[in-house]
């Protein structure tokens, strides 16, 4: 049987926990959404290709809005950036927060730019005391101007800095204690830095504020051997998905969806893909987790080499124009 | 004695200093006796310190080049995709992003190209007339589909009633020529060089093209957009004129008499095509209202 250490008191997991098992909106499924509205429990859009958008995309989102629970993820809010806060991106935050109905607004614990520049990537920040205190002002900031909670994300990192002075998952912590804020805990970026820093992914994740946790994300990765990259062109790995099922065991109870950026197959396969979570869930009472360890991720041996087909980290979504 | 660690402004200014160099992680440019690879981040087990900050340089320029080829499809098919990134490379060193969105990543393209012509030859010779051509072309091909990205994503008139051919009807005959019109919030003029919309649309269309460039004879177009899909319409030089002085927000009057002079037409040839083109502005909805100053 498996030791439930912190849920005892937890109740059984339902598939419904939070919204249930949503799916990313991508515009190549704009029209299989508008024919079938198929019976996925949420959706989940990048923020920033909607909040300018006065065209189709916005039209579907809208749309989309009035049938399914909407949660609007961003990829530009540069939270440890030094460069001053965007009020300006804020308040379109806001208010197509409160025109869609979002449930939620996230971002990532990163960096996008500095100097007035958007390097349109994840960034990483020095884990330290200095950057702590930075972060934890600029949450309580945006917060004021959101009028809401925001959720961050844990990102995929590829670097570590001779200036962290902690390690992820304990400066994830206290930026939750600091904060009272809320998790978007994504099981496949700590899975890849477990990879890419040597280190035991189930040892994050025990680190986890149970209750904090309002939504995962699962997603592809690109296994290079040497390293691996987020690069959500691909179907989830075990590995993942064992993580996935600890983190049930742990007791985390959370909306759960799937990222699909690069090679976005059929709506049909990305929807599939995320329902397989309920296998792993009903499981996640009648089996012990097996989540790789750090010496088997550092080895490769419990990996698959090559799952995915890029090499860019978190690929970005460019809208393209429909021309008749 | 002991070293200070370098601040979170001061780490970050150097990160992205080094992904966003353009000769990679390595450049001269980037020595700095405190500020290394080595001095800032720790290898792993599988990679170096520099391995390991080249996942971020590489993936900088691809990330940014494969949203410009996606928005720049038909210069693309024309280039071929390493010409494409030479060209985007260069304006991406040059203009760098500073949106929080993806949007505006190629907003500056055009202006960089044009600015950065002066390589090619300007004498008779057939190679540098060649050059010329294809550059014009390429030039037309940018411009294009960057009015089709923004004709996309901004404001339409989906959802707001606009004048149809009755509408002006109602006006009093000598108020007529006084009337201004406030043209579609998606109405673009493009006055190009070439065809350049029949190689973007068979592009879109078909993904491939015929190897032959198309005809290089100016062309005025209208780019609108109808049910949030973009639509290009041809127009004739004099139609393109009297939109593009309308546009402006000349009264009907005054935009006739500037189109009567600068094409040197009487009054009568132009005022029978006026009314043909009014029923067609209406039909593609270019205008939205009018007003009587």
């Amino acid at each position: 049987m498996f030791y439930f250490e912190e849920d005892s008191e937890a109740e059984p997991y339902s598939a419904q926990a939070g919204l249930g098992l949503g799916v990313g909106l991508r515009t190549a499924h704009f029209a299989h959404i508008l024919t079938h509205w198929p019976s996925v429990d949420w959706f989940e859009i990048i923020s920033e290709n909607f909040m300018d958008c006065q065209g189709r995309p916005r039209y579907v989102l809208d749309q989309i809005a009035e049938r399914y629970p909407i949660v609007m993820h961003g990829v530009s809010m540069s939270i440890g950036s030094t460069d001053p806060l965007n009020i300006e991106y804020l308040k379109k935050l806001k208010r197509l927060a409160s025109e869609t109905n979002a449930q939620w607004i996230s971002d990532h614990v990163c960096w996008t730019g500095v100097a007035a520049k958007n390097t349109h990537d994840l960034l990483p920040i020095p884990y330290n005391e200095e950057t702590l205190l930075h972060v934890c002002d600029r949450i309580r900031t945006v917060q004021d101007v959101l009028e809401r909670p925001l959720v961050l994300e844990n990102p995929s990192t590829y670097v570590t800095f001779r200036d962290s002075t902690m390690s992820k998952w304990e400066f994830i912590r206290l930026l939750t204690v600091e904060t009272g804020r809320q998790l978007l805990l994504d099981v496949n970026n700590v899975y890849v830095s477990s990879v890419n820093h040597d280190f035991d992914p189930k040892q994050y994740l025990d680190s986890i504020p149970i209750d904090r946790v309002v939504q995962f994300h699962l997603a592809g990765h690109t296994d290079l051997g040497t390293h691996c990259i987020d690069t959500h062109d691909g179907k989830v790995v075990d590995n993942v998905w064992e993580l996935f099922r600890y983190s049930h065991q742990r007791g985390i109870r959370a909306s759960t969806l799937l990222e699909w950026d690069a090679s976005i197959p059929e709506f049909d396969v990305v929807h599939n893909e995320v329902l397989k979570a309920k296998d792993y869930l009903r499981s996640a009472y009648e089996f012990k987790a097996t989540p790789p360890t750090r010496q088997q991720v550092s080895s490769g041996s419990h990996r698959h080499v090559r799952t995915g087909h890029s090499d860019i980290p978190q690929p970005a979504l460019f809208t393209t124009a429909e021309v008749e | 004695m002991e070293t200070k660690n370098p601040s979170l402004r001061s780490v970050q200014q150097w990160m992205q200093a080094v992904i966003m160099h353009p000769d990679g992680v390595n450049s001269d440019e980037l020595v700095n006796d405190e500020l290394t690879i080595d001095n800032m981040i720790l290898p792993s087990r599988q990679l170096t310190s520099q391995q390991r900050i080249e996942v971020y340089s590489n993936a900088y320029y691809a990330r940014l080049l494969e949203c410009m080829r996606d928005e720049f499809s038909a210069v693309v098919a024309l280039l071929g995709e390493e010409i494409f990134n030479s060209f985007a490379f260069g304006y991406l060193q040059s203009y760098p992003s500073a949106s929080y969105t993806l949007a505006d990543l190629g907003s500056q393209f055009h202006g960089f190209l044009t600015d950065n012509r002066d390589s090619l030859g300007d004498d008779d010779s057939a190679e540098s007339v060649e050059d010329n051509r294809w550059f014009d072309f390429m030039l037309d091909l940018v411009l294009l589909e960057r009015t089709y990205s923004e004709v996309f994503s901004g404001p339409g008139i989906e959802n707001i009633e606009t004048l149809d051919a009755d509408a002006l009807s109602a006006v009093a005959p000598a108020l007529v020529g006084d009337i201004c019109l406030t043209p579609a919030p998606c109405m673009r003029l493009l006055c190009l060089k070439s065809r350049a919309h029949e190689y973007a649309i068979a592009v879109r269309k078909s993904g491939t093209t015929s190897a032959e460039l198309p005809r290089m004879v100016e062309t005025c177009l209208v780019v609108t957009r109808i049910n949030y899909v973009v639509r290009t319409i041809v127009v004739e030089p004099d139609e393109f004129l009297l939109l593009q002085k309308l546009f402006e927000g000349a009264c009907l009057d005054s935009a006739i008499a500037s189109v009567v002079e600068k094409l040197l037409l009487s009054e009568e040839q132009l005022a029978g095509k006026v009314a043909d083109w009014f029923k067609r502005w209406a039909m593609d909805r270019l205008f939205v209202r009018f007003s009587i100053p």
